[in-house]
């Protein structure tokens, strides 16, 4: 496979649900691509569409206009049928192991059930087959027969991840996959994710609101803020120079360790306003630190920069945060 | 009236244990801890190192089936042995408590200005106008916009940022000595949870604070000393520079290098491997032994006392790489 | 830490929980008993019987009860009130049985496709189990049993016809939670049909709630069909049914009042053991609930 073939491909995806009050339009005109192998990271406050966002991409929903691609592919309206394929290539690794995972199920049963959906096994295949991806998380076998209930948050993590791993697919979405669990299982299940990655050549999506991990596990970065993307990016390139204000208060925003970022650390006034209410302009000028007059009658455009990056701003990169980097090396 | 002369709470020998049907199994074994006016002081540990448990006792509001034993000291009164009626009296007005979840904490059928200006008169004999008068002080002071509209709101009708704001209000209006915060920023989002940090950094005026939570980023972002628990007990404690620059307890160790940072190398995360003894396992020696490299004999023979801000037989120098 | 806190609103010690539990426990197993015994005695009445229930002979007609006689004594044709009363057991259970069971395959199928389905047939469905609601049912029941005739199939068919819209409610009402629950989520974008997904998903999970509800629903349709039966809707006259037989003693009340006891406490005792199972039931279901919860 090439590098860089695009696995999924999203152009002007629009996802528009019906509210009492009107319609809200959680995901508006966003293109997003993922290559073979690569990890996106999807970036924003909860209300931004991210998850919104991951979820149409696994076309849960059904776009109401736009286009998604797999494999060059366009599944935009394909029928549940005849997504079958396509769900084979696709799995989630949701948040929350606790509310993901059927508790009447074994673990057994819970990782066999994408494979049962698609091929016709006997118990002892099914056994066998869970049995491998249970190893490959981590999991001693003998866990087969328990159910999923009886794990603490990380091991229920890891079973998560056995079940998406099942049918070997092409790429995983991982919508929060660390929030839910202790600092400690945290980066064991952190760098499970990254050694799968290794081994099997998976393209990531990750869904998160931590940057810190995002710098981590991701290569590429799209920001969101109230359904759009307002910036987007190679992950080093985001973190280390952010063109756009929010990219800049999100970096800044992340707890630090030490005295300097958090001196400088640039705080926004209030809290992302309601996708029904959109401010006029461009979303974000009402918090925006430095914003003009224009900002609030002109909406900008996503632009791409001579790098490749691409932002919506009338002012790119004027905002900087502190961010103290490291070198290990 | 309560003698409070002394200025400081102090946690001496404090044992919480719930029953299990092996018998009581304790979650807090034995603390000691002195926070004095105008501390900001954090506990730090995973979920099921106690500090929960620590924290809500200290109000004497913890879980009716657990058993408290030891002494938590506010001024003369010992919150463990006393009687409702005084510890009612030191809640909210010497010592109170910000909740994770704000919606939860917050009666939805009443309004802001209500449930503040009622906190205030229970502890206060003043007029319903000057109760008021201080809400809208204290809705000012941790930088609630438009404070004269928010007080007739209903709590749904606030932003999480803003009802985490009117939580901290709440457990300041009396002019406490010791708010206890349980994780205050979880459930917000980041740009939110800066601004929540900074509340509590520099806007809890003379009160001292105690934060609960299993970031240590977030215990270094507002704090001036980090004690770090451990299943039950503190397993090291000092000001926050000497912890992060320094930490000598293996725990302490393995969880900053757990946190993912800013490394443009992006070296694999070190984990600390293993997950903490549940409540009724009986472990003995050292609590951390199983999962900690620098385990031997000794550890697993006996427990490490805590000694110079430090529980660990083997104390490791220098800084996390 | 959520957790501690909601320990904070509803402190529960663990003594409490055992010992309620505990006498749920004890309930259940005690109804589940006797409804079982009934049963058999439903299943093997023949060797209940102490004679032909019936054989009549006039020359025997309302004997008052004695123990070497007639155990219940005897009605106005002389045939025996003991075995009759074993005899309407057969009839009772079964028209309850058939009925619960009918209602239930109507009331899921509806209550969970009205809420599964996401768009127009979710709408009608809803509104098919409101008016189901707000029909009277057993003035539905006394009409179809007009037109169509007494019997036991009748009788037994009509009353599940007319009692499912109680169980789609709650059947409807169940499953759109259940069907936000993440796993829900996660079956179909693994490629999971909805059929599937319902089989291996929600139905498990509706099983508790489905056994409460069969439980009084059960109780509820032997008390309708006594009803029909003492209105002269139900059995055909004769056949001997508690119904039918408190209905034959109205007129012998003061000469003879023992023919009520018999059918009297058969109802009774069967319809609170029913309503002790579904009480039962529904409290181990919901000591379970608050055990997954903490």
């Amino acid at each position: 496979m090439s590098p860089d073939k695009k696995l999924i491909n999203a152009v002007d995806l629009s996802v528009t649900f019906k509210v009492p009050s009107g319609s809200l339009r959680a995901v508006d005109t966003v293109s997003f691509y993922v290559n073979a192998g690569e990890t996106v990271a999807i970036v924003g406050e909860s209300g931004s569409g991210k998850t919104t966002l991951a979820l149409s991409l696994m076309r849960a929903y059904a776009p109401t206009s736009g286009n998604l691609f797999f494999e060059d592919e366009d599944i935009t309206h394909l029928s549940e049928k005849a997504l079958k394929d396509f769900r084979k290539k696709v799995q989630m690794v949701f948040q929350d192991p606790y509310s993901s995972l059927d508790p009447r199920m074994t673990v057994s049963q819970v990782i066999a059930e994408p494979l049962r959906a698609h091929f016709k096994l006997s118990a002892n295949e099914r056994d066998e087959k869970a049995g491998e991806s249970l190893k490959a998380v981590g999991l001693s076998p003998d866990f087969l027969n328990r159910r999923a209930s009886q794990f603490s948050g990380g091991q229920r993590q890891r079973i998560a991840i056995a079940r998406a791993l099942a049918l070997d697919p092409k790429v995983l979405v991982a919508d929060e996959p660390v929030s839910a669990l202790d600092v400690s299982t945290q980066a064991q299940i952190v760098n499970l994710l990254q050694s799968i990655q290794e081994e099997r050549n998976i393209s990531y999506i990750l869904v998160s609101h931590d940057l810190r991990l995002v710098y981590h596990l991701a290569t590429r970065v799209v920001v969101m803020y109230l359904g759009k993307v307002v910036e987007e990016g190679a992950c080093d390139d985001v973190v280390a120079n952010p063109q756009h204000p929010y990219t800049a208060a999100l970096l800044s925003a992340v707890p630090a360790l030490d005295e300097a970022s958090r001196r400088d650390r640039i705080v926004l006034n209030g809290a992302p306003p309601s996708p029904i209410a959109r401010p006029t302009g461009c979303s974000f000028h009402p918090r925006c630190p430095i914003a003009r007059p224009e900002c609030s009658t002109n909406t900008p455009e996503l632009q791409t920069m001579p790098n490749g990056r691409k932002v919506a701003c009338f002012y790119p990169g004027e905002l900087q945060p502190h961010i103290s980097f490291t070198s290990s090396k | 009236m309560i003698n409070t002369a002394t200025n400081a709470i102090e946690i001496k020998n404090l044992v919480v244990s719930f029953p299990t049907p092996a018998g009581y199994s304790a979650v807090v074994r034995g603390i000691n801890l002195t926070i004095n006016p105008g501390d900001r002081v954090a506990i730090v540990g995973e979920s099921g190192s106690g500090k929960t448990m620590m924290g809500l006792s200290m109000l004497g509001i913890q879980p009716t089936a657990a058993k408290v034993e030891g002494e938590i000291l506010i001024g003369d009164v010992n919150m463990v042995t006393a009687a409702d009626a005084v510890a009612r009296k030191l809640r909210g007005n010497y010592i109170s408590m910000v909740f994770q979840e704000p919606l939860t904490s917050l009666n939805p059928v009443r309004t802001i200005s209500s449930q503040l200006s009622e906190s205030v008169r229970r502890h206060n004999s003043i007029s319903k106008k000057e109760a008021e008068a201080r809400v809208l002080a204290v809705l000012t002071a941790v930088g609630i916009p438009a404070p004269k509209e928010r007080m007739k709101s209903y709590p749904h009708q606030l932003s999480g940022g803003l009802r985490q704001r009117v939580m901290i209000a709440l457990a300041l209006i009396n002019k406490p000595q010791l708010v206890v915060a349980d994780e205050p920023t979880t459930a917000l989002d980041a740009t939110i949870q800066a601004q929540i940090l900074d509340l509590l950094r520099s806007g809890m005026g003379d009160a001292a604070l105690m934060l609960i939570t299993h970031d240590l980023a977030v215990a270094a972002d507002v704090c001036n000393r980090i004690v770090v628990m451990y299943a039950g007990n503190i397993v090291e404690q000092g000001p926050v520079a000497e912890i992060l620059s320094n930490p000598k307890h293996p725990y302490t160790r393995g969880l900053l290098s757990a946190i993912p940072k800013f490394d443009q190398a992006r070296p694999a995360l070190n984990p600390i491997p293993g997950a903490p003894p549940t409540i009724s396992e009986v472990v003995p020696g050292c609590r951390f032994a199983s999962r900690c490299s620098y385990a031997d004999a000794q550890c697993t023979a006996s427990e490490p006392e805590f000694i110079n801000n430090i529980a660990c037989f083997h104390p490791v120098t220098g800084a996390v790489k | 830490m959520s957790q501690d806190s909601k320990d904070l609103v509803t402190p529960i010690t663990r003594r409490k929980m055992f010992k309620s539990k505990n006498k749920s426990l004890a309930t259940l197993r005690i109804s589940a008993s006797i409804l079982a015994a009934l049963f058999i005695i439903a299943i093997f009445q023949p060797f209940f019987y102490t004679v032909d229930p019936a054989a009549s002979d006039l020359t025997l007609r309302l004997q008052s009860p004695s123990l070497d006689g007639a155990l219940l004594g005897t009605d106005a044709l002389g045939q025996d009130v003991y075995s009759r009363v074993i005899a309407g057991f057969r009839w009772s259970l079964g028209i309850g049985t058939v009925g619960t069971l009918l209602g239930c395959l109507i009331g899921i199928t509806l209550g969970v496709s009205a809420a599964w389905n996401r768009k127009r047939l979710r709408i009608v469905l809803s509104r098919v189990i409101d008016i189901g609601i707000s029909f009277p049912y057993l003035i539905i029941a006394v009409t179809i049993v007009t037109v169509v005739g007494r019997g036991f199939w009748p009788l037994a068919l009509t009353l599940g016809l007319v009692c499912w819209p109680t169980i789609a409610r709650i059947v409807y009402a169940e499953t759109l939670t259940l069907r936000e629950r993440e796993y829900v989520t996660a079956a179909r974008l693994f490629g999971i049909g909805s059929i599937r997904s319902i089989f291996t998903h929600i139905l498990p999970a509706l099983r508790p709630t489905i056994q409460v509800v069969a439980a009084f629903t059960f109780a509820e349709l032997l008390i309708a069909e006594s009803g029909l039966s003492f209105l002269g809707l139900g059995a055909p006259l004769g056949t001997p049914t508690w119904g039918n037989m408190l209905n034959e003693s109205r007129l012998y009340m003061e000469s003879a009042p023992w023919m009520m006891f018999g059918p009297v406490t058969a109802i009774i005792v069967t319809i609170f053991t029913a309503n002790l199972l579904g009480e039962g039931l529904n409290a181990r279901e919901h000591s379970r609930s608050t055990r997954v919860s903490q």
